[in-house]
């Protein structure tokens, strides 16, 4: 409880912010006029490459059951910011703080977990998709790591099928529930590993079943420092296009664990070499870079451990992580973005959390020498973290302020290029309302030099 | 209390300062967040909490910014109403009645012209013609394509401007 308090300010705001945000026109009308006016089946075939058919039959339900505008915009945001509230408190919850040491990790862990591109990147309304996938992750391994009852593994079927039903990154779950299996964690039996590996196999089958004619990349692509358009992808990388996969998925995961590439595209890095990196830039790579090398120093002890003592919470957990890196990286092989890697977050989080304890335990039991560095490392650590969980709270603020400059500069340009598409255009018109409303969130007017060291600015 | 160097006391001590190292950033966020937020009720008016500037309407067009030309909407201003205009280099000094549009479009203010046809801004083919001129001659490019839906492409090579007459003259479909 004490850390969901001292927490609170930042978490709070965030969600707060995000009930004041008004809904873009960009993406959020076209979702509500397919929900507005598609049959159910246009959501359930899953004849795409995006499937998400929980996502879109929930707004489905939401935008015909209810009667007015302001109802449904207000349980659309709902359906985003419960999630991200339910990934916080199980999410300290399953970190169990034991003493005040332990609360005040459990707290700068928030702050990864907050402070991450992958969560950062899926707070967009009312892009719900990984949203919902990263609580129901870090319930699953609440539930792997906790005594087995009767209802465990329907719960974690069920679990999964709900991530992976608003967006496919939800199958990062599945080998970790196999693996988990695998390591004797108690949540978890061979029987139910079994079932997942089963379900999943069927699952692809039916999914690659209706692969017809899905392009060969699907966005633009971050390469190097530069972006390529899908159809100049086509052109350099398609005749075999495996590098290029392998890239975007390397990316992923280096977004993870390091901050660096985002979207596929090494911007910190660039910035670096012509030694003129931003503020923020130097924030995000010293503090996932601190933490990440911290994760690997204390997780190749635990490791070194498992054939002498056996597995523990702490030493499934390190393979959790490196499992969920990977696993993410390898759904997002045919573009990169931070958003997918949003699965391995409550993962990196919770782990990091475990190795910022081993290393304050020891840094206390060593003596004042290394007590001062080690204090000194954990203090820049967890401050580099809290700056960015602000960062990500002025994100949401400045995403609200894009969304309000849509509404307010974008209706003529959409009016011409919607005008046979006449749900689109009902729609947008009753929502030019709630999009320039007074009193959507706003960045503070600050300094840019100091808001800098904060918020990344694309 | 004494404590020996070394001993289960000293432990406690580095136990309890790192606790308060490690939380120290989340405290100091947690204080600045809330105390911004308590500010921002007692003092709304203060420039870090500020959308828009509070400018004249006539003077947001100018300065293109967007939040304040939309704020004069919602309050009340009728983008379609002319108001007086009077600058040494637009109107040569005289004081004349052009339309919200018009300034917008002889300032080259991009934003606050789409605010103004998103919110109720009424262009005709005419007019919308006449403004890609004026774009055109006020050396104002990016704000031809923007008028050009309202008006079709038009030729811009018969817009020269007259040497040493003012953008605006009060004369055209204003």
């Amino acid at each position: 409880m004490a850390v969901l308090l001292l927490t609170a300010p930042v978490w709070g705001l965030l969600l707060l912010s995000i009930w004041r945000s008004p809904f873009p026109i960009s993406e959020a009308v076209a979702l509500f006029e397919d929900a507005a006016s598609q049959p159910v089946s246009h959501f359930i075939v899953p004849d795409t490459p995006y499937y998400r058919p929980l996502y879109h039959l929930l707004l489905m339900a939401i935008w015909k059951g209810t009667p007015t505008l302001d109802l449904k915009l207000a349980l659309v945001k709902l359906t985003h910011i419960l999630p991200v509230f339910v990934l916080v408190v199980a999410f300290v919850r399953h970190l169990r703080p034991r003493s005040a040491l332990d609360a005040a990790l459990a707290v700068a862990a928030v702050a990864v977990l907050l402070g991450s591109p992958g969560l950062r990147d899926n707070l967009e309304l009312p892009l719900t998709y990984t949203a919902v996938g990263m609580p129901a992750a870090v319930l699953v391994w609440r539930l792997l790591e906790s005594p087995r009852r009767r209802w465990t593994s329907a719960a974690i079927i069920a679990l999964t099928v709900l991530a992976v039903g608003f967006k496919e990154q939800g199958l990062v779950i599945v080998p970790i529930v196999i693996l988990a299996a695998w390591m004797d964690a108690p949540g978890a039996t061979r029987r139910l590993a079994a079932v997942m590996f089963v379900l999943t196999i069927g699952y692809l089958a039916v999914r690659l079943a209706f692969r017809s004619a899905w392009p060969l990349f699907e966005q633009s692509l971050g390469f190097g420092v530069a972006v390529i358009e899908p159809t100049e992808a086509v052109h350099r990388f398609g005749a075999f296009p495996l590098p290029m996969y392998a890239y975007n998925a390397l990316a992923t995961m280096a977004n993870v664990v390091a901050a660096e590439p985002s979207g596929g595209t090494f911007v910190i890095t660039r910035d670096l070499l012509a030694g003129r990196p931003l503020p923020w830039e130097l924030v995000h790579v010293i503090s996932s870079l601190g933490l990440s090398g911290l994760i690997a120093w204390w997780g190749r002890c635990e490791l070194r451990a498992v054939r002498r003592d056996g597995w523990t919470p702490e030493r499934r957990a390190v393979v959790l992580l490196v499992l969920a890196v990977a696993a993410c990286g390898a759904l997002s092989f045919n573009y990169s973005r931070d958003r997918l890697g949003g699965m391995a977050v409550p993962f990196y989080a919770g782990t990091g959390f475990l190795a910022m304890r081993w290393a304050a335990t020891c840094v206390i039991a060593a003596g004042w020498r290394v007590w001062r560095g080690g204090a000194l490392a954990l203090f820049v650590l967890a401050s580099g973290w809290e700056l960015r969980a602000v960062g990500t709270l002025e994100w949401v603020r400045l995403t609200s302020e894009r969304s309000s400059r849509e509404w307010l500069m974008d209706l003529p340009k959409r009016r011409r290029e919607f005008a046979h598409r006449e749900v689109y255009l009902g729609i947008m018109e009753s929502m030019v309302e709630q999009g320039t409303r007074p009193g959507a969130p706003h960045m503070l007017r600050i300094p840019s030099k100091l808001q800098r060291t904060f918020l990344q600015r694309p | 209390m004494s404590m020996r160097p070394g001993g289960a006391g000293e432990t406690l001590v580095r136990d309890r300062h790192l606790t308060g190292l490690v939380l120290l950033p989340a405290v100091v966020a947690g204080l600045v967040l809330v105390g911004l937020v308590l500010a921002s009720r007692l003092f709304p008016a203060a420039a870090i909490f500020q959308v828009s500037r509070a400018v004249p309407f006539e003077e947001a067009l100018r300065t293109d910014e967007e939040e304040t030309v939309f704020e004069a909407i919602r309050a009340g201003t009728d983008p379609n109403l002319a108001i007086e205009v009077r600058d040494a280099a637009l109107t040569g000094g005289r004081t004349i009645r052009a339309l919200p549009v018009t300034l917008a479009v002889a300032t080259g203010s991009e934003h606050a012209l789409q605010v103004l046809l998103g919110h109720g801004a009424v262009v005709d083919a005419a007019r919308a013609a006449w403004l890609q001129c004026l774009a055109a001659r006020a050396g104002w490019p990016a704000i031809v394509p923007v008028l050009t839906p309202f008006g079709g492409a038009v030729d811009l090579s018969g817009c020269g401007a007259v040497a040493g007459a003012p953008l605006l003259d009060g004369q055209g479909p204003d």
